[in-house]
């Protein structure tokens, strides 16, 4: 017995070997392992075997059935493994292919030029506040130390749309109508549209602007200068050039009106081709945003102590601020709404 | 404001170079918007004609031999008439620039080289004199410039004067600022007149009637005028500074203008009836023709110069043509006043006459100039007319201003500014723009302000000018300390409308921003959401009647935008908009709401091709997707009495609760033509300001189901007209039975259903929050429900 057993071992894993299918390996384990298979039979003629012996030959029995099954498991695997890597090997997609997606659209570049001002701001502490496009006279002019006659008026052409009600000609009316509602400290941006008679390259009837003021007990013009330093680093970068220079609003004192670097010609004043920048008209800077300390006046108006309270204010033009950011050079673009525009953003 | 720097050198020696000018006066607040250089006359020089012959081939040319000094000798053909062997005349080289544009080259003239030009003055641009060429004085050495000779170089700075530097408007302003800003010492030279018997009393009366309009006011009288084209150095100054020339009289008053920020008003004082000059409110008179020959209508307040009939002028604004200056005039009064700002404002915007005069009342003049701008006015009248001078002026000043005195605190100024600038500056900037200045100790001062800084008036005023001088680069820039705290009140509606912007973008809405103007017929076609009875915000001076309201639906503009993409060649469009809508009750109403429109043949997916058009259930996906992501749930869809703008079978409200949230639905056929566009047109508009309301601002978390659910479909048959939600309305009101969702799975039309019937099939989820409910049970509760809903709404079981 001992002898068939080692033979049906050598037998099998001959077999075995020349296996070149699962299905060949499936008659080879058939032929020895199955219930008709060479192995069982020899099994089967256990009980004549001596008792003694018994153990020792049911051993060896289990041995090599083990053998031949680990084999068995052996030679699968290998031609599993050869199947796949030839499937691996000649399974193959055109990567070029359009990939499967549904159409997304486009958010208006003015949105994303405001959401990254919103955002500057609001990580410096700034409030969000809004408020009525339709105002009244108090709110948009003569709070805001804009009397009747004064010729100050003629900075903002205006519309409107009854006796006392205009579009409002820019966002500092929610100043007032904050101060009006709440005391400071006060840090606020007021985002909105706003209106002006007005239609050309460079001016549309409505438009974004933002407006932001700081009040507070002991606030400077060095802070003024300090946050829309910020600002602007924020926005366009960390080197480009910045300068306050003096001007004149009603509603601030001391104002000032910033200038960057002007980002067509890197400040020069002059393009790479030796031609004078347009954009900035040779100066080398432009005019991005108007600021200043808000007048006392305007204190009173709302019934704040100038005494006790300063702060400064300041509005910027969303649009120009875009237009500067992309090189556009058509204010019109944003609201004419070409597709062709709208996807660049 | 043009500055003339040699002008301006006049009154104050100017040591910086041009760029560095610019620069400070940039930076103390006068911008420099542009800086020209005139009358350089390049490549032009004096030359002498030291040969003169007929030309062989032309009679009526010469050919002039010109010694032109270091260059030697030039041959140039001429035409002009007055030329003489020994003349010397001025000589354009080429490479020179005529004043018409011409560029000066060497040419041949009928067979003879001609290397230059004999200049005319028109040629060279300092007169329109053209009959000759013009001749220099014999000391003019040839080859000297032409600009040395004739002393015309100048440079002409363009500032942009904000509205609160009136004083600024003028040679004399820019000089005060300058030595405010550099120290250097202003002179201002007065007037020298050689005033003559009678005096100018006797000449004329002047009387203030209404002085809450004019503050001051005189009168000088100058005879015996010989009105003429004034002599080139005043033309070219006028001219550099942007004014036409027009005879010496009127030149006169100009020059002073700008010279002194005065405007000057000249009457032919034979055109004055009565010889007396009133200055009161036009009461009673309706009209004046003006001396450009326009009868002006007068209101009530408008002020006027009126003599002994009736108005010779509108103060400020424009003279009358019966007292105008002109050839046979020859006693002049010249005026000069101050009239109150808003009054010369209101008067020249009404008539839209707005002048150099006009703007500088309008910002406030120097009423202690007034009297020195009449006297400098006559001193030039008489210089140039060779007039003479009626003794003193005739002045009304009915209240003198009574001067004020600021207090500056030095450190209200440093704490205001962020600053430590030592006291002695702050005394010293106050003393460069104050007429005086006392300390009182303890860092304060009183400061007197000059009569033409009315801007100055209070202590900020004088803080911001104490910034000025310092310079704003000298003030450091510092971050505010500042409590932690004041969170931005609508920093929810903020957040919401840019997550509703965002799911727009999610659902292939390109956003688009359009003005909010529209025209009125649009508003009228589409009333949006805008209540019944709700009429549009209308424009009183709109740019176009294109733009004359207010947009009371999104939609109009949305359309128009879309008709421009289309015309543009796109196919397929989807646009969305958050934005105000605008109407008025009697009160102006501002809404925010959200709008979208969808046409054209949808994009294929990758390789895959969808077939078919936006449609209905596009735009109302659209709608869906952003209710579910603000969690709005149990919205209404129906078609009843929808919008007339829009198809009455292809539209819906959308509702909840009987509310309106807004509308989805296709264009009405003869909107989509008005607008441009094609029939299968969808649109949308929300009313945002209810999705905010509705929208839950917390998630309550629902405990996570821990019973499987089980799932049975119902099919039914039923007519055409049939809609589907009237089943899981159905479903919805068996409430006792343990669904936990129903929705529409398919719908069918066709073999082997007669014509005019459909149907549909659902799926059904049921699950019990206790137990696993067992297949019998499940079998017997949908039993049960079929039986409801079919009974209910009359329709067949699908077999």
């Amino acid at each position: 017995m001992r002898a068939d057993l080692e033979r049906i071992r050598q037998a099998a894993l001959a077999d075995l070997e020349r296996c070149e299918d699962e299905a060949a390996l499936d008659q080879t384990r058939l032929r020895y392992l199955g219930r008709k298979g060479e192995l069982t039979a020899v099994l089967r003629g256990m009980r004549e075997v001596a008792a003694a012996e018994r153990p020792a030959m049911g051993e060896l029995a289990n041995a090599v059935k083990t053998a031949v099954e680990e084999r068995l498991g052996a030679l699968r695997r290998r031609l599993a493994d050869a199947r796949q890597a030839k499937s691996l090997a000649e399974e193959r997609l055109d990567v070029t292919l359009p990939g499967i997606r549904s159409a997304h659209g486009h958010l208006h570049p003015l949105t994303q030029v405001l959401d990254q001002i919103t955002s500057i701001f609001a990580e410096m502490g700034f409030g969000v506040e809004t408020g009525p496009e339709v105002e009244d006279d108090y709110h948009n002019f003569e709070a805001l130390n804009i009397p009747r006659d004064h010729p100050a008026r003629d900075m903002h052409d205006t519309f409107f749309v009854a006796e006392d009600r205009v579009l409002r000609t820019h966002t500092s009316p929610v100043q007032i109508r904050v101060m009006e509602s709440r005391q400071p400290p006060l840090r606020v941006i007021a985002p909105g549209v706003v209106y002006r008679h007005d239609d050309d390259v460079t001016h549309s009837p409505n438009f974004l602007q933002v407006e932001g003021f700081f009040v507070d007990e002991a606030v400077t013009f060095g802070d003024l200068k300090g946050v829309l330093s910020e600002f602007v680093h924020a926005f366009f970068g960390p080197r480009i050039p910045l300068r306050f220079r003096p001007s004149f609003f009603p509603f601030t004192e001391p104002s000032a009106e910033v200038d960057i670097g002007c980002v067509m010609c890197a400040a020069s004043g002059v393009l790479p081709d030796g031609s004078p920048c347009r954009v900035c008209k040779r100066s080398g800077w432009l005019e991005i945003l108007g600021s200043g300390m808000i007048d006392p006046n305007v204190f009173r108006f709302v019934g704040y102590d100038p005494e006790k309270f300063s702060g400064f204010a300041f509005g910027l033009g969303v649009e120009r601020l875009a237009m500067l950011k992309h090189g556009i050079g058509d204010i019109r673009l944003f609201y004419e709404n070409d597709l062709r525009f709208l996807r660049q953003f | 404001m043009k500055v003339s720097l040699n002008w301006l050198r006049e009154f104050v020696a100017v040591e910086l170079s041009t760029a560095e000018l610019a620069e400070r006066l940039t930076m103390a607040g006068l911008e420099v918007e542009g800086v020209e250089s005139r009358g350089t006359f390049d490549r032009m020089i004096a030359g002498r004609i030291v040969g003169l012959e007929r030309h062989p081939n032309a009679d009526e040319l010469s050919v002039c031999t010109v010694d032109v000094g270091a260059e030697g000798t030039l041959r140039v053909v001429s035409g002009a008439p007055n030329l003489d062997a020994g003349l010397r005349v001025a000589v354009a080289l080429p490479g020179a620039t005529l004043a018409d544009g011409t560029r000066v080259e060497s040419v041949e003239i009928r067979g003879l080289a001609s290397a230059g030009v004999l200049l005319s003055e028109r040629e060279i641009g300092i007169s329109d004199d053209h009959s000759g060429v013009m001749r220099l004085d014999a000391g003019a050495e040839p080859g000297t410039s032409l600009a040395a000779i004739l002393d015309t170089a100048d440079t002409v700075l363009d500032l942009a004067i904000t509205p609160n530097r009136g004083d600024c408007l003028s040679i004399l302003g820019i000089a005060r600022e300058l030595a405010a800003l550099t120290g250097a010492r202003l002179r201002v030279p007065a007037p020298r007149l050689a005033e003559k018997a009678p005096p100018a009393a006797e000449r004329v009366r002047v009387e203030i009637r209404d002085p809450d309009l004019c503050g001051r006011y005189v009168a000088r009288v100058v005879g015996g005028v010989r009105v003429a084209p004034s002599p080139l150095w005043l033309r070219s100054r006028l001219e550099a500074l942007g004014m036409r020339a027009i005879n010496n009289v009127v030149d006169v008053t100009n020059y002073v203008m700008l010279e002194r920020g005065q405007p000057l008003h000249a009457f032919d004082l034979a055109g004055i009836r009565g010889a007396v000059l009133v200055v009161r409110r036009a009461g009673a008179a309706l009209r004046l023709r003006t001396l450009d020959e326009i009868d002006r209508p007068l209101e009530p307040d408008d002020l006027v110069i009126a003599d002994a009939e009736g108005p010779v002028a509108l103060a400020g604004v424009m003279g009358g043509a019966g007292s105008a200056v002109g050839a046979s005039t020859c006693e002049v009064v010249l005026e000069s006043a101050y009239f109150t700002p808003a009054t010369v404002r209101r008067t020249s915007r009404r008539l839209g006459l707005r002048s150099e005069a006009s703007l500088r009342f309008e910002r406030g003049v120097d009423v202690e100039g007034v009297p020195a701008a009449a006297a400098r006015a006559a001193e030039l009248l008489a210089r140039l007319t060779r007039g003479q001078v009626a003794a003193g002026g005739v002045e009304a000043y009915p209240s003198p201003a009574a001067p004020i005195e600021v207090l500056v605190r030095s450190d209200r100024a440093n704490r205001l500014l962020g600053t430590s600038l030592p006291l002695a500056e702050i005394g010293q900037s106050l003393r460069r723009v104050s007429a005086s200045v006392k300390a009182t100790g303890r860092g304060g001062y009183l400061c007197r302000p000059p009569s033409y800084r009315s801007d100055l008036t209070r202590e900020a005023d004088f803080i911001e000018e104490i910034a000025r001088l310092a310079g704003y680069d000298r003030i450091p820039a510092t971050l505010p300390r500042a409590a932690l705290g004041a969170a931005a009140r609508d920093g929810a509606a903020a957040s919401l409308a840019g997550r509703v912007r965002g799911l727009l973008a999610a659902q292939g809405m390109n956003e688009v921003t359009c003005l909010r103007f529209t025209a009125a017929q649009w508003n009228r076609r589409i009333p949006g959401l805008a209540p019944a009875g709700a009429e549009p915000v209308r424009v009183h001076n709109p740019l176009s009647s294109e733009a004359s309201e207010m947009r009371r639906s999104l939609l109009p503009n949305l359309l128009a935008a879309a008709a421009r993409n289309r015309r543009q060649g796109e196919a397929w469009i989807r646009l969305g908009e958050l934005g105000t809508v605008f109407w008025t009750d009697g009160a102006v109403r501002e809404r925010q709401a959200l709008g979208g429109v969808l046409l054209g043949p949808l994009p294929p997916r990758g390789l895959a091709r969808e077939n078919r058009s936006e449609s209905f259930y596009d735009a109302k996906g659209v709608v869906e997707a952003i209710l579910a992501a603000l969690r709005i749930d149990a919205a209404q869809w129906t078609r009843q009495d929808v919008p007339p703008f829009l198809h009455p079978g292809k539209s819906a409200w959308v509702k909840r609760g009987g509310e309106v949230l807004g509308y989805v639905g296709g264009l009405h056929p003869e909107v989509a033509r008005a607008a441009d566009l094609d029939a299968e047109t969808w649109a949308l508009e929300l009313d945002f300001e209810k999705l905010e309301s509705y929208a839950p601002r917390r998630v309550a978390f629902q405990t996570l189901p821990k019973y499987p659910t089980v799932i049975r479909d119902l099919a039914i048959v039923a007519d055409e007209g049939f809609e589907a939600q009237q089943v899981l309305d159905a479903i919805a009101a068996c409430s006792d039975l343990p669904v936990e969702s129903a929705r529409l799975f398919d719908l069918y039309r066709g073999s082997p259903l007669p014509p005019g019937k459909k149907s549909l099939a659902y799926s059904i989820a049921y699950r019990a929050a206790d137990r696993t409910l067992t297949d019998e049970e499940v079998n017997r509760l949908h039993r049960s429900l079929i039986e409801r809903v079919t009974r209910q709404l009359g329709v067949e079981l699908r077999g």
